[in-house]
């Protein structure tokens, strides 16, 4: 599959876990927050875990979700943001975002000052059984430190999420496994 | 699964009888949140931590969040909020991608709170995926405020109306500011 491009006004979905679930259906910073890296290598391909839109559906989206994450149960969570907003949210911590016209795509200064891609299409062939072919990542995050992520979050945070309440109980895949 | 289990072995510490509401893993920090002493067997009633962790693994296999049994004593001294420290039971249990809440957070937490209980609102509580303890305090979305409990400082964000303040300060420091802000955020609440 050829990558996507990112159009400023498509949006990314992250996946909103119940603990980052606040009152009015409003996400917490912390969502937007990456898991910490489990080894150097992970460190340096650290992503913010997404999903774009353009890709495929929401209801799709959330059923993966609700597959390797919920054991295909319950309502999933999740908080759209358009592109434009991602690099709102990176420029305002410094992060230096280009639109490169000759590739169609985004890029970040990366350390040393080498020009790395700020999304990256990074589908999910097999987890648990089931992919994701709109999953994709947030990259520049790698160039912010503590501050600056928790600074990242909060221009994020706050959003409404949206909720999935899927196809009663177990989602379509888990059923036709089972059907099987 | 993490939730209920720690739930029902602090249920068996109390001695409390466990009610069909337990298996959320939030009704029982209400029996502790209000009279902690109280509820507590005469061999238990002590603030320190270590008899009540040893006590615990005496008890049954599966064991009390290390978070709250660090901050045992704090948490009792406080008097929290009973659905503060139901929240504060679920993120300490919390399993998964994301790490459960840090001991060391927590304390910072609280020591926090002791500062600026009588002027603020219960915040709502997340965790971050490192185990730090997020606080909010929310009004709109034009009047927020989060801190985040790092070992180092405490990182803040007061966004109010176009003014956003960020930083990481010593937690005394950000609760006196805080404190004497004009637009009061520790009591933004929807």
């Amino acid at each position: 599959m050829a990558d996507p491009i990112f159009y400023l006004s498509k949006e990314l979905l992250r996946y909103v876990r119940a603990i980052h679930r606040l009152k009015g259906n409003r996400t917490a910073d912390a969502a937007f927050l990456e898991d910490v890296p489990a080894s150097e290598a992970d460190k340096r391909a650290e992503h913010l875990s997404v999903n774009y839109l353009a890709l495929e559906s929401m209801a799709k989206i959330a059923d993966y979700y609700r597959n390797v994450l919920q054991d295909g149960n319950g309502d999933v969570a999740v908080c759209a943001v358009k592109i434009s907003q991602f690099n709102a949210a990176g420029k305002k911590c410094g992060v230096d975002l280009q639109f490169d016209v000759n590739n169609s795509s985004w890029s970040f200064g990366g350390p040393r000052g080498r020009r790395e891609v700020a999304y990256k299409h990074r589908p999910v062939p097999n987890n648990k059984g089931f992919r994701s072919d709109s999953h994709c990542g947030v990259e520049f995050i790698r160039v912010l430190d503590a501050f600056g992520r928790s600074k990242f979050a909060r221009q994020l945070g706050g959003r409404r999420f949206h909720v999935d309440r899927g196809s009663g109980g177990l989602t379509r895949d888990i059923k036709a496994k089972r059907e099987r | 699964m993490t939730n209920s289990t720690s739930t029902n072995s602090f249920s068996t510490i109390i001695g409390s009888q466990p009610s069909p509401a337990q298996t959320t893993g939030v009704s029982l920090p209400k029996a502790i949140g209000t009279s902690p002493v109280a509820t507590v067997p005469p061999n238990m009633r002590t603030t320190s931590a270590a008899p009540l962790r040893a006590s615990v693994a005496h008890t049954s296999a599966a064991s009390l969040p290390t978070a709250i049994a660090d901050n045992w004593g704090k948490i009792g001294s406080l008097n929290l909020d009973p659905e503060m420290l139901a929240r504060i039971m679920r993120l300490a249990a919390a399993a998964g991608a994301t790490r459960s809440l840090t001991s060391r957070s927590l304390n910072d937490f609280l020591d926090f709170w002791k500062l600026v209980r009588f002027s603020a609102t219960a915040p709502e509580l997340t965790v971050a995926p490192d185990g730090t303890l997020y606080a909010e305090w929310f009004k709109s979305r034009r009047q927020r405020l989060d801190l985040r409990f790092t070992p180092r400082a405490v990182i803040f964000g007061l966004i109010d109306g176009n003014t956003i303040n960020e930083g990481a300060q010593p937690a005394e420091i950000v609760a006196a500011t805080l404190k004497a802000h004009p637009s009061k955020p520790l009591r933004w609440s929807i």
